[in-house]
């Protein structure tokens, strides 16, 4: 096989690949999504548990997710923002706000079982209003 | 890119790719976009670990562009955004270093131990500049550890400005241990900073109890 060939394949096979990453294809213990831009907080919030409730669906053995999205900020704002849920059983974990790449969770977290999303994500709502499904308080 | 890139030596790497490709890009111009792929041999559950940088003309679209590996890339900074684009195979490199910290975290702390502020999250800074360091040198895993902690914020946050400084002080307590114990493999790695973490090196702004549940 001359290089040409041998580099075109390559280079479809990357082109393929990263299609199909980039579009979630493929299910893997950690599930890692980026939802693009909002014009709010609020609104990439709103789809973003939507979006966590089709993840769950999708792939329902993932340990956990994370959907995250960037919203226009401010000086003082990062402008970027993500749902995670981190399974505790197969049938609940807890979700909260990551406020900063792979930093892991801060402030409220709320214990949920997997129902409460599909819940909340029919709702339109956001991480708050993930208080009324709480299993227990510490 | 230099042959000489510390990258290509990275060792726990089992297969390392570059290819370029042509395509459309998002401002509607044909650009060439260089694709590395890089893994530790088959991953069970995953394809591969992939990072693509666009060879765009210019560098401020190519910052703005959502790039193949959106997740990670729409969570960088700016200034990490420009690293990448500097030290293209390093800044993958490092991004497996991440994988990797974050891995040897998850098998040692439980979940609730590892939010932001936790011991896990202290040992997962610290794991991740110390195999920056060995990857690169100290003074390339600290530029990019720092272009992570620099985002916009509000300056007299004090609970933003409180888990930036841990973070900042586990990432040079990790490069610290990594510089003295170069030769140090992955798991004796954790070990010493595991040890770092019990005689209190290492910041904790957040008990293991924090988690509001």
């Amino acid at each position: 096989m001359s290089i040409s060939r041998l580099s075109l394949k390559l280079a479809v096979s990357f082109a393929l690949c990263l299609s199909l990453s980039s579009c979630g294809f493929f299910c893997s213990s950690q599930s890692r999504v980026s939802i693009g831009k909002f014009d709010s907080k609020e609104n990439g919030a709103r789809a973003a548990v939507r979006r966590l409730a089709e993840e769950i669906h999708r792939c329902p053995e993932a340990k956990d997710y994370r959907i995250s999205w960037n919203f226009p900020s401010g000086p003082e704002e990062r402008g970027w923002l993500a749902v995670k849920y981190v399974r505790q059983d197969n049938a609940s974990g807890v979700v909260g706000y990551e406020y900063d790449p792979d930093s892991g969770m801060r402030q409220d977290t709320y214990l949920v079982d997997n129902d409460a999303i599909d819940r909340v994500a029919n709702e339109g709502g956001t991480l708050n209003d993930f208080a009324k499904y709480q299993k227990k308080k510490n | 890119m230099s042959i000489q890139d510390p990258a290509l030596n990275y060792r726990y790497v089992d297969y390392y790719y570059f290819s370029f490709m042509s395509d459309m890009g998002s401002e509607g111009a044909t650009v060439w976009r260089w694709v590395m792929v890089y893994g530790r041999g088959p991953k069970k559950d995953r394809l591969s670990s992939m990072i693509t940088v666009a060879g765009t003309i210019d560098a401020n679209i190519a910052l703005e562009m959502e790039q193949g590996y959106q997740d990670i890339w729409n969570g960088l900074t700016n200034d990490e955004k420009k690293f990448v684009k500097a030290h293209p195979a390093l800044a993958a490199s490092f991004l497996s270093a991440r994988n990797n910290a974050i891995e040897d975290t998850q098998s040692r702390f439980s979940p609730q131990d590892m939010d932001d502020g936790t011991r896990g999250n202290a040992f997962q800074h610290a794991m991740w500049n110390a195999l920056m360091t060995q990857l690169g040198t100290e003074n390339y895993a600290a530029e990019y550890a720092n272009a992570h902690e620099n985002y916009p914020r509000n300056v007299n946050d004090t609970t933003e400005n409180t888990f930036r400084n841990m973070d900042l002080h586990n990432n040079n307590i990790g490069r610290q241990i990594a510089t003295c114990n170069f030769t140090a493999t992955r798991i004796e790695m954790a070990n010493l900073i595991i040890q770092a973490l019990n005689s209190g090196q290492l910041q904790v702004v957040c008990p293991p109890t924090c988690r509001q549940h």
